[in-house]
């Protein structure tokens, strides 16, 4: 009788055994699959908490003569780990003309000086978005009349306040930009979209030249910039802000962005905005660490369970084992029939298992979806007005999180689960597998 | 033979029984106990996390509310500073880690025997070229160049709210006039200190960058910024009528955990002597709204799953007990027939698992213990030690041996139910 067959006998004869040890293993593989769906859930959340914190690199290219050109910009955002969220900005000055070539006035009080030349000049901060510009974001800034500019716009631009009422000019109205080097004399139409002012006063009184007094700033498009510095009529900026998708992987984000051909990437200096990440990294890290900590916690002491079970049982049958090896089968050949009744239980309840799990792992996922919904994150209005969160959580794309059991798990659990098996009758047998068939019978009667 | 003296002979002449039986309650009394202390190690992991979002309130001047004044420099609010005093008020209601305020001027460096030190890209006039943008704070970690990440410290340490007469500078200038930690420098405005060097940075972000060119800052190279502490400040400029013996404009105000910020900002408003119409109160909390979610899904996540592991195992040992007390259905018809009442017989053998508890659960006690430190290891050091507390231990004897007593009694409820005929007769 082969060992398979003893195997089998055993298993369906003693059956409140087998119906027990079934359970057991029902309940150890389970519990491990459920384990192993969560720590994928929890790798996402970790993900999305990365993608939350944002991370993004700004090349600054104003060192090169083409600075970066709409070819280059395209080939950046198809890399990978990028989102499709950008900032292209450019800063440089021009002189304020009416339609008709009359020269407008700018502000000159708190100014250290008015360079030769620029005498009608004021600071222009070329953007995608200006509404995602510093001088909004962090110096106060605040849009009274009209419109931010966004991608598309083509010719436009927002202007100070104080320069509208002093040159009687309000939005819908146009005025020229020309160049302030007289060397290259181009000049472009810009219709006024939009009007701001400052919220704080400007610190930098007596130290700035004229044309960086707040009130002589203006915001424009790219479009403009580059009619107006290049003759090509391609796209130019001097500086490009990409946000990534996982701030873990800005680094080779970067190390990707430089290996693209066509531009001396030598020349161009990169920044890296992921100091959230940073403050972050670790304790995620950590905390990622403890799930995976505790899965193989788990999965030891599963072992060492199953390992002292059976080694009790193992010990019942001494006689049965005495008796086998006394009639010529091998060590191993008993030993494989252990292992196989227990095999033959665990792949049924290693199948089994995974629709328990599955079940069990629906109602851990309609739980989270449950939290999510009840916890609103809301500050109540006791504090002042804030800018755009808007702005902020349109730039995040969350994975939506699946507690899944998966196919994967499962064979993670078969391939496990048979591993343990194997050692733990391996070591439960030891002990009994040491005495000769002489012993144990002798001992036993 | 009185029921203890039962109990007793069985645990210890089924030693090897009793062993096992010991074993399985001591490894998953081990295993409960160090999925407990996880849960506390995860509580206070994603409390740093929460906290390392940087949160914080800002509280600054009601300009719209007070009145305005012209001077020499332009038209300037009267309304009423921030004074350490207020400050100090506020930074003590609990939940608040750290605070800073700044007050920045520029200040001339010089050497202890008065010749200037001169700053990174000079142009050549020892009148501006000694200038050095000086932000004054009281903990300079927290300020914002370095909580950006924009300057990074790279010897020393950050200026705390105990320090006087300390200065950090950047380590460009270090380098240029081979300063080390330590080193004296006199720092002049209107009055001039003498500063120690205790902390050097470096500067990361992208210095031509020109989307920072809003204020006085873009007229200094980072490298020559240094920054002092609001004592020394406030004394070098304690003749301004501006300066910062004034107050301040506005402080920022970090706090450990995001999700109390409204609680802290109500307690804060509450404080009477603080007159809040001169003030207005901002939330910082930009990036936790952003992360909360997400958080929290982790957050829950890996409570859910130490939650299984911990009901999930009481399972299996109630299994083990079920297995346990069919094996003894001849013994207990035996007894039964002898005439010991049932009641009788369910105590002996609780009283024998009560035996191999007392001995279990404080060994696993101790185990897990030991196991918890080395799982803390792994874990990361951020989170503190995985601890068990006595606590968990209570928690854990006290529910455990209740699971324990449970399974014996639903075991042998169906034995108990025949009468002794019937079990005997089933067993032969």
């Amino acid at each position: 009788m082969t060992f398979l067959k003893r195997a089998y006998l055993h298993t369906t004869r003693k059956r409140a055994k087998t119906v027990l040890m079934f359970f057991i293993l029902l309940t150890i593989s389970t519990l491990i699959l459920i384990c192993l769906a969560i720590q994928s859930a929890t790798n996402t959340a970790a993900l999305n908490i990365r993608k939350s914190l944002m991370g993004s690199l700004t090349i600054n290219a104003k060192q090169i003569e083409t600075q970066l050109t709409d070819s280059v910009v395209n080939q950046i955002l198809d890399a990978d780990g990028l989102t499709l969220n950008y900032n292209l900005r450019s800063y440089y000055q021009v002189e304020y003309r009416s339609t008709d070539g009359q020269p407008f006035n700018i502000t000159t009080d708190g100014a250290m000086e008015i360079p030769a030349g620029y005498e009608h000049a004021g600071k222009i901060v070329g953007n995608t978005h200006s509404d995602w510009d510093t001088y909004f974001t962090e110096a106060g800034f605040e849009l009274l009349e009209g419109r931010h500019i966004a991608e598309g716009d083509s010719n436009v631009i927002i202007i100070h306040e104080d320069f509208a009422v002093r040159n009687g000019l309000s939005v819908g109205d146009h005025l020229v930009l020309a160049t302030v080097e007289k060397a290259i004399e181009r000049q472009v139409d810009v219709e006024i979209i939009g009007i701001f002012s400052n919220t704080v006063p400007q610190d930098a009184y007596g130290m700035a030249p004229s044309y960086d007094l707040y009130e002589n700033v203006s915001f424009s498009d790219n479009g403009t910039y580059s009619q107006l510095l290049f003759e090509d009529g391609a796209g130019h900026y001097q500086y490009g802000d990409f946000y990534v998708d996982d701030p873990a992987e800005l680094d080779t984000v970067i190390a990707n962005v430089k290996g693209l051909g066509g531009m001396d990437w030598d020349k161009c200096v990169f920044s890296k905005h992921d100091a959230e990440y940073q403050n972050a990294k670790t304790t995620l890290e950590s905390l990622q660490r403890l799930v995976t900590t505790i899965i193989a916690v788990l999965i030891i002491v599963s072992a060492v369970l199953l390992t002292l079970i059976l080694y009790l049982w193992i010990r019942n049958r001494v006689y049965e084992t005495g008796v086998l090896l006394a009639m010529g089968f091998s060590k191993g050949n008993v030993i494989m029939q252990h292992f196989s009744e227990i095999l033959m239980i665990a792949v049924i309840a290693f199948t089994l298992s995974f629709c328990t799990s599955t079940l069990m792992v629906q109602r851990v996922g309609d739980n989270l979806l449950q939290q999510a919904s009840a916890k609103q994150v809301t500050v109540a209005n006791l504090t002042e007005d804030r800018i755009e969160t808007d702005t902020t959580n349109e730039l995040v794309s969350i994975t939506s999180i699946d507690v899944l059991v998966s196919p994967f798990h499962l064979l993670c659990v078969y391939a496990i689960g048979t591993g343990i098996i194997l050692l733990s009758i391996f070591l439960a047998s030891y002990p009994v597998m040491g005495m000769k068939p002489k012993d144990i019978l002798a001992k036993m009667s | 033979m009185n029921l203890m003296k039962r109990a007793f002979l069985y645990v210890f002449r089924k030693s090897g029984k009793s062993l096992l039986l010991l074993s399985i309650i001591f490894v998953i009394s081990t295993l409960v106990l160090c999925g407990l202390a996880s849960m506390d190690a995860e509580e206070e992991a994603s409390e740093d996390l929460r906290g390392s979002t940087g949160t914080s309130f800002t509280v600054s001047r009601n300009l719209s509310t007070g009145s305005w004044s012209s001077g020499s420099g332009g038209s300037y609010s009267t309304q009423e500073f921030l004074s350490d005093d207020i400050i100090g008020q506020i930074a003590e209601i609990p939940g608040i880690k750290a605070y800073d305020t700044t007050y920045t001027t520029i200040f001339e460096l010089f050497d202890t025997d008065g010749n200037y030190y001169e700053h990174i890209n000079p142009i050549g006039q020892s009148m501006v070229d000694d200038q050095y943008y000086t932000v004054g704070t009281v903990n300079s970690e927290y300020s914002s160049m370095f909580l950006s990440k924009m300057f990074t410290l790279v010897e020393g340490r950050n200026i705390t709210d105990t320090d006087t007469n300390v200065i950090l500078v950047s380590k460009a200038i270090a380098d240029k006039h081979n300063l080390d930690l330590g080193d004296t420098v006199v720092a002049a405005n209107d009055g001039s200190e003498e500063l120690e060097i205790v902390g050097i940075f470096d500067v990361l972000a992208d210095k031509t960058d020109e989307k920072n060119n809003y204020n006085m800052a873009s007229y200094y190279d980072y490298d020559n910024y240094v920054f002092m502490d609001m004592y020394s400040m406030t004394d070098a400029l304690k003749n301004y009528s501006d300066g910062p013996n004034k107050g301040y404009s506005s402080a920022d105000f970090f706090v450990s955990d995001p999700e109390q910020l409204e609680n802290i900002i109500i307690e804060v408003q509450k404080i009477s002597s603080i007159n809040w119409d001169n003030f207005t109160i901002s939330a910082n909390n930009e990036v936790y709204e952003r992360t909360a979610g997400s958080m929290s899904d982790m957050s829950s996540l890996i409570k859910t799953l130490i939650t299984a592991i911990i009901i999930i195992s009481a399972g299996i040992v109630t299994l083990i007990l079920s297995m346990w007390v069919k094996g003894r259905v001849r013994e207990t018809g035996i007894l039964l027939a002898g005439g010991i009442p049932k009641s009788f017989i369910l105590l002996q053998q609780v009283i024998e698992i009560g035996f191999v508890s007392l001995l279990a659960f404080p060994l696993s006690f101790w185990f897990s213990r030991l196991v918890a430190g080395s799982v803390g290891i792994l874990f990361g050091k951020t989170a503190g030690n995985v601890i068990v507390s006595t606590e968990h231990f209570t928690l854990t004897f006290g529910f455990g041996f209740a699971i324990l007593v449970l399974a014996i009694v639903i075991s042998n409820i169906p034995t108990l139910k025949l009468k002794p005929k019937d079990i005997l007769s089933k067993m032969s």
